[in-house]
């Protein structure tokens, strides 16, 4: 008893000589930066953590820490396809106020309404003026990733989404001699195949992810008046064309190897490269796969195409970086962001990644075919921004998971379409 | 020189002051302390108010978002009376959750304590080797559920692992598709969790039976009972407060599972999916707060059912 007197005793004084003592002196932090430009770390998030996405993250890296060897650059890359696993732990840091320094985003509509609106960014109006980018960014891009007129993010890459990616030697094995352009055409060759017991598409247990592949056949049967209609409200998700793309969806996955519910996309994306009973002829996947092939120095039996009934589109996602209000070292976060809209910057990452620049003045002559004849897509093409760029994160969520239990559970269209309208209704689609 | 003599003026002051200060505290506080029950409310203040915030204010705080209009990103504590929870009622996934709560409940509960209990009955026969024995069978409860699910997903995959083993040993047409099941995956992710568990419900079932005294059984088996008569007269009823506890623990561990289906992945037709899982997909993927809200509410109901037992008869045994 004595003994729990004195601690308290001691707490007790301890506190008051505490309370006697003089004022404290000024934070550190307060004290002027060092006059060579911020130093530091700057956290970074990031869903690059493999193949040529690590590639080009490390390359862009190289160039930032070459412009600002007094900056630590501190990668908190999360894996886990389009960012499943970093939005998670990204919504938790915002929701605790204690953002990164910078965070990679799609950019679009999902950013404005999950992250701009809300509060949470700065507008990039300065930096953009300071480093000329509206002159050198698209004004498509600059639209995308402005709300009310003030750009947020800095988008450092473009990526097709909509490429048919096919193992020639598996076509020529079924005595196919070109891919289907239509799916009508695909069906045909998917029977061919299968008589010749190879899987025609590739499929995996997707989980939120099967809103990629839902997005390939939604534009396959939509014009882009019609798609891009479904995002602004003006076209309701229940017309046809929705019901129609889940069929088609349905359908084609009829084609799929046995166990594709058994496998993830990796195990997909490993056997597509590799040379197994399972791999099979043909896989929809955006470009981002294309840095994927070079790494595993698979192209010699990978060519790619338009999407059955995808001529003339470009289904287009861009990679982005933002800076967050709050974010605790905000002048290496504007130096993070610099280099992401740099031309060093882009012309480093995007040979690597698979993406072509965002800027107009990015050096062709380092990238491969493959980017080149993108780049001149990018130029003529139709472009559509991908669902991520047109809806808020809870949407695409709910897309996947519905697209997902409709494939692999009840397999009932009409109450996926349901459960689609529903979904938009609660994104606030149209409002 | 007239500044600096005016500082330590100051100076001895505050001290003067604080030694005042701390003394007449003292004086105060010396003759309350000498009474037991402040010191105990004293030391057990911090504890009760870090319970009562992180705990039931927040318990209450959830209860609020799950009546809020709280499903974008933006906060907005707009009462929606029970919007979200007619939802979840009239949501499938959720009757899928609750179909596979009850599998995994009856799977899990069954499998742990089961098997607990006779690897204790077993450990108890002061056989060669115990404590290696016991250290092998509490290993899994060390194992972090991450590494263990990680493990399990490569064993069940039904194109390969224990299915290969089936297959080599000539039963190539049997071909389990274990979690991948459309209707029964949940009762495969069972044998994960009961894996990691039963080892620790070993041990409870084995302080159990060595604390029953050895007079009993000498009397049971003088009265002429055999070792299963033994078991269902004195042992099984000796060891029903274990049993109690262990029903508690799994019970309460089969609500809050996330972990496994975080893992392995919510399955064909959200055959493994979690209530736990389906409320962290709500809030965190989906920033629809308040259903995820009512979820956690609902899982905290479920639990009630579950823990109040327990806890009626942790009190009833203080009170005796």
């Amino acid at each position: 008893m004595k003994c729990l007197s004195l601690v308290c005793l001691s707490i007790i004084f301890s506190l008051a000589l505490v309370a006697c003592q003089p004022l404290a002196t000024a934070p550190a932090a307060e004290m002027p930066a060092a006059a060579e430009g911020p130093t530091g770390t700057v956290e970074v998030f990031s869903w690059w953590s493999g193949g040529g996405e690590l590639e080009g993250l490390n390359a862009i890296i190289e160039v930032f820490n070459e412009r600002y060897p007094n900056l630590e650059f501190d990668n908190a890359a999360i894996g886990g396809g389009d960012g499943v696993n970093m939005k998670t732990v990204l919504e938790t840091r915002m929701l605790g106020g204690e953002p990164p320094d910078s965070f990679q985003v799609w950019a679009g509509e999902g950013v404005v309404q999950d992250h701009v609106i809300p509060g949470r960014m700065e507008g990039l109006d300065f930096l953009y003026s300071e480093e000329g980018l509206y002159d050198i960014f698209p004004q498509s891009a600059i639209d995308n990733v402005s709300y009310q007129g003030m750009p947020y993010v800095v988008p450092v890459n473009i990526h097709r989404q909509n490429v048919m990616w096919y193992r020639t030697d598996k076509l020529e094995a079924a005595g196919i001699a070109e891919p289907p352009k239509t799916w009508d055409e695909f069906f045909v060759v998917a029977e061919k195949l299968k008589e010749a017991g190879i899987p025609a598409i590739g499929g995996a247990s997707l989980g939120a992810l099967a809103f990629h592949t839902y997005n390939y056949f939604l534009n396959s049967v939509t014009d882009g008046e019609t798609y891009l209609g479904l995002f602004d409200g003006s076209v309701g998700w229940d017309t046809p064309e929705v019901a129609e793309a889940l069929e088609l969806y349905k359908r084609a996955m009829a084609y799929a190897s046995d166990d594709w519910l058994e496998v993830g996309w990796g195990d997909q994306t490993e056997r597509f490269v590799g040379d197994y009973d399972e791999t099979p002829a043909i896989i929809l996947m955006g470009d981002w796969f294309w840095g994927f092939i070079k790494s595993e120095e698979a192209e010699a039996n990978i060519s790619w195409a338009d999407i059955p009934d995808h001529q003339g589109k470009y289904v287009w996602v861009a990679d982005s970086f933002g800076l967050p209000k709050n974010a605790p070292n905000r002048e290496a976060a504007i130096a993070w962001l610099k280099v992401v809209a740099s031309k060093a910057g882009q012309d480093a990452f995007n040979p690597q990644k698979g993406s072509i620049p965002v800027r107009t003045d990015g050096d062709a002559t380092l990238y491969d075919d493959y980017l080149k004849e993108s780049m001149e897509a990018w130029r003529t093409l139709e472009l559509l921004p991908f669902i991520g760029g047109l809806s808020r994160q809870s949407f695409v969520t709910d897309l996947g998971n519905i697209v997902n239990n409709m494939l692999t559970g009840h397999g009932d269209v009409a109450r996926a379409q349901e459960e689609l309208m529903q979904a938009a209704q609660d994104a606030g689609i149209g409002e | 020189m007239k500044a600096a003599s005016h500082r330590t003026t100051l100076a001895t002051a505050r001290k003067v002051v604080g030694a005042i200060l701390v003394v007449a505290l003292a004086r105060w506080v010396s003759p309350w302390l000498r009474n037991d029950r402040k010191v105990a409310i004293l030391a057990l203040a911090p504890s009760i108010f870090a319970v009562a915030l992180f705990i039931y204010i927040f318990i209450g705080w959830t209860l609020y978002i799950s009546v809020s209009d709280w499903n974008r990103p933006v906060l907005d504590l707009t009462f929606a009376g029970l919007k979200n929870w007619r939802r979840l009622f009239t949501d499938p996934r959720f009757h899928i959750d609750l179909r596979n709560l009850v599998f995994f409940a009856a799977g899990y509960m069954t499998q742990c304590i089961v098997i607990g209990f006779v690897l204790a009955a077993l450990l108890n026969e002061k056989i060669k080797g115990e404590a290696f024995f016991r250290t092998v069978f509490l290993m899994p409860f060390a194992v972090s559920a991450v590494v263990s699910g990680t493990a399990w997903r490569w064993l069940q995959l039904p194109s390969s692992g224990i299915n290969l083993l089936i297959a080599k040993l000539g039963f190539e047409n049997i071909r389990p598709l274990w979690y991948m099941h459309p209707q029964y995956g949940m009762l495969a992710i069972t044998v994960m969790g009961a894996w990691q568990f039963s080892g620790f419900v070993m041990a409870l079932y084995l302080a159990g039976l060595r604390a029953i005294p050895d007079e009993l059984r000498e009397a049971a088996i003088i009265d002429g009972a055999g070792a299963l008569a033994l078991y269902r007269y004195v042992y099984i009823p000796m060891l029903k407060p274990v049993t109690f506890t262990a029903i508690v623990l799994t019970g309460a561990g089969s609500i809050g599972n996330f972990d496994i289906p975080s893992i392995i992945g919510t399955g064909p037709g959200f055959a493994t999916d979690s209530l736990g899982f389906y409320m962290f997909e709500q809030t965190f993927r989906s920033s629809r707060y308040g259903l995820g809200a009512a979820v956690g509410s609902l899982m905290l109901f479920l639990s009630i059912p579950v823990v109040l037992p327990y806890l009626i008869s942790v009190l009833r045994e203080e009170r005796e």
